[in-house]
């Protein structure tokens, strides 16, 4: 099985299945930019750290299985955040910071399924809260003006029954 | 890890999950949300916006070419749906693109965006006939009040504020049924001079054209209502740097600077909306001269019509002593005919 050997931004090395680091689009096209010459060769990813990057290929390791085809077809489908399956709902039982750092290492790495699970779940957290809970869940100060927050106000008072 | 620390596209791949209605909502939590919920309503808009020609264009190829048949066809709703919807793209794009463009604000009805995607996904998931009445019926409630909501209460403090640029700009435009008189460079000293020399365009403006009446009127009220909104926005502006002064002395830089740059944004915004009032003037003015063209042709089309009756009636005129003529004529071959009888005998005797 061919080796990848990627180096997180604290300089750990991860000997990782070349298939399996696929799954990420950055390092695919790096790779085929590289040729055959990247054997043993180290591929560095500056912007992820060797916890985040770790948790990566062990998301990556469990879907490396899954049909790409279906995540396309997912596309066009209407938007809902319920549909995250047990594992990645399980795997992503992590604090906020570690979600946030996921979802940038998803979004460098090009890896959409990964990026849509966090999203989702990032959504869920928003989703359905007043803008006080919000406010409370991510630690957010409100830095209207009192004029700016009347006027944003006013805009979305249009769909209120009378 | 803040979730404010995270770059604004993966900011707007989260809320991307939301409903365009949550998202509107969530535009109150902070500046950040708020920028970033704009970004994603308008890109939702335009989104919306190709998701029905592709879902028009799809249901186009598949009807008949012939209007008859077309009729009677299984996707016939589908199609009058699809016009429906169309129609109510382009009032919001009336609406709102504007004020988009001049970044003045965002989309601001994300349900509507919901609700327009439900009835496209509606239409894709089935061939039945389905009935437009009741499936247009909220999304023609909801856009009706998110469009009547901005004119009347959210566009009007955009209309004020670029009214206030509109001096700023030192550009007076003043429009009149025959065309457009503009003032370049006018400062707000010369305001008085402005307001005196109207009159006396308006007044020869007046006399030239008896033709249309009404319509003058009604540029006249125009021009009026206009000049006396530039007035107040003028008088505005004027007083505005002495109670900044005073707010300076007072309050913090930032604060200067937030207007400062709010400032300058409505001046560029200003720029752009002379530019297209210019431009729009112009085709009005391209198009009083068409209508007086069409006015002179009419009239010349008109006495050309009476002038050919003239000649016609002339024509007839002439026509009946030349029936008569040959009529006097034979008659007079027929006495010369009966003279010549009557002398015939006379003759006879003779021989």
């Amino acid at each position: 099985m061919p080796i990848i050997r990627l180096e997180s931004s604290d300089k750990e090395i991860f000997d990782t299945d070349i298939e399996i680091a696929k799954c990420s689009e950055t390092i695919k096209t790096a790779l085929e930019d590289l040729g055959d010459e990247s054997d043993n060769s180290v591929l560095p990813l500056p912007n992820v750290n060797s916890a985040i990057l770790r948790k990566v290929l062990h998301w990556a390791t469990y879907h490396a299985q899954d049909d790409p085809q279906q995540a396309q077809e997912d596309e066009n489908k209407e938007k809902r955040t319920d549909d995250i399956s047990s594992w990645d709902a399980d795997f992503l039982k992590v604090d906020q910071g570690t979600l946030f750092e996921l979802i940038l290492a998803a979004n460098y790495l090009n890896i959409q399924g990964l990026l849509d699970v966090t999203c989702k779940t990032c959504a869920n957290m928003i989703k359905g809260k007043s803008l006080q809970d919000i406010r409370e869940t991510f630690a957010i100060a409100n830095d209207f003006t009192p004029a700016e927050e009347e006027q944003v106000r006013k805009e979305n008072e249009w769909c209120e029954e009378k | 890890m803040h979730i404010l620390d995270l770059p604004d596209t993966v900011l707007m791949d989260i809320f991307e999950q939301l409903s365009y209605d949550e998202v509107a909502r969530k535009r109150e939590v902070c500046t950040r949300f708020n920028y970033i919920c704009q970004q994603v309503l308008n890109t939702g808009f335009n989104k919306v916006v190709q998701e029905h020609a592709k879902n028009f264009k799809r249901i186009k190829s598949l009807l008949p070419r012939r209007e008859s048949e077309r009729r009677n066809h299984m996707l016939a709703r589908h199609s009058d749906i699809l016009t429906s919807i169309e129609t109510r793209i382009s009032m919001l794009t009336m609406t709102y693109s504007k004020f988009i463009d001049l970044k003045i604000c965002c989309f601001i009805p994300g349900r509507v965006l919901d609700e327009i995607n439900n009835i496209l996904k509606l239409l894709g998931g089935t061939t039945k006939p389905l009935r437009p009445h009741e499936v247009l019926q909220e999304l023609r409630d909801i856009s009706s009040m998110a469009i009547e909501h901005f004119d009347e209460k959210i566009a009007i403090n955009f209309k004020t504020a670029l009214k206030m640029n509109e001096s700023s700009n030192a550009r007076v435009v003043v429009c009149g049924a025959l065309g457009d008189i503009s003032f370049n460079g006018v400062k707000v000293s010369a305001l008085k001079k402005i307001h005196q020399q109207q009159p006396m365009i308006q007044q020869p403006l007046a006399h030239q054209e008896p033709l249309l009446p009404p319509a003058r009127c009604h540029n006249m009220h125009c021009m009026n209502d206009k000049n006396n909104a530039l007035l107040q926005a003028l008088q505005l502006a004027k007083s505005l740097p002495t109670t900044d002064n005073v707010k300076n002395a007072t309050e913090c830089h930032c604060k200067y600077n937030y207007q400062a740059k709010q400032l300058q944004r409505q001046l560029q915004t200003q720029k752009m909306l002379t530019m297209k009032v210019r431009l729009l003037e112009n085709s009005r003015r391209a198009q009083d001269r068409r209508l007086q063209e069409a006015m002179g042709s009419i009239t010349e089309l008109a006495t050309q019509v009476f002038e050919l009756k003239r000649q016609l009636e002339d024509v007839m005129a002439k026509g009946k002593p030349m029936e008569t003529q040959p009529n006097v004529a034979s008659g007079a071959l027929k006495r010369s005919a009966k003279t010549t009888d009557c002398l015939k005998p006379t003759k006879k005797p003779k021989a």
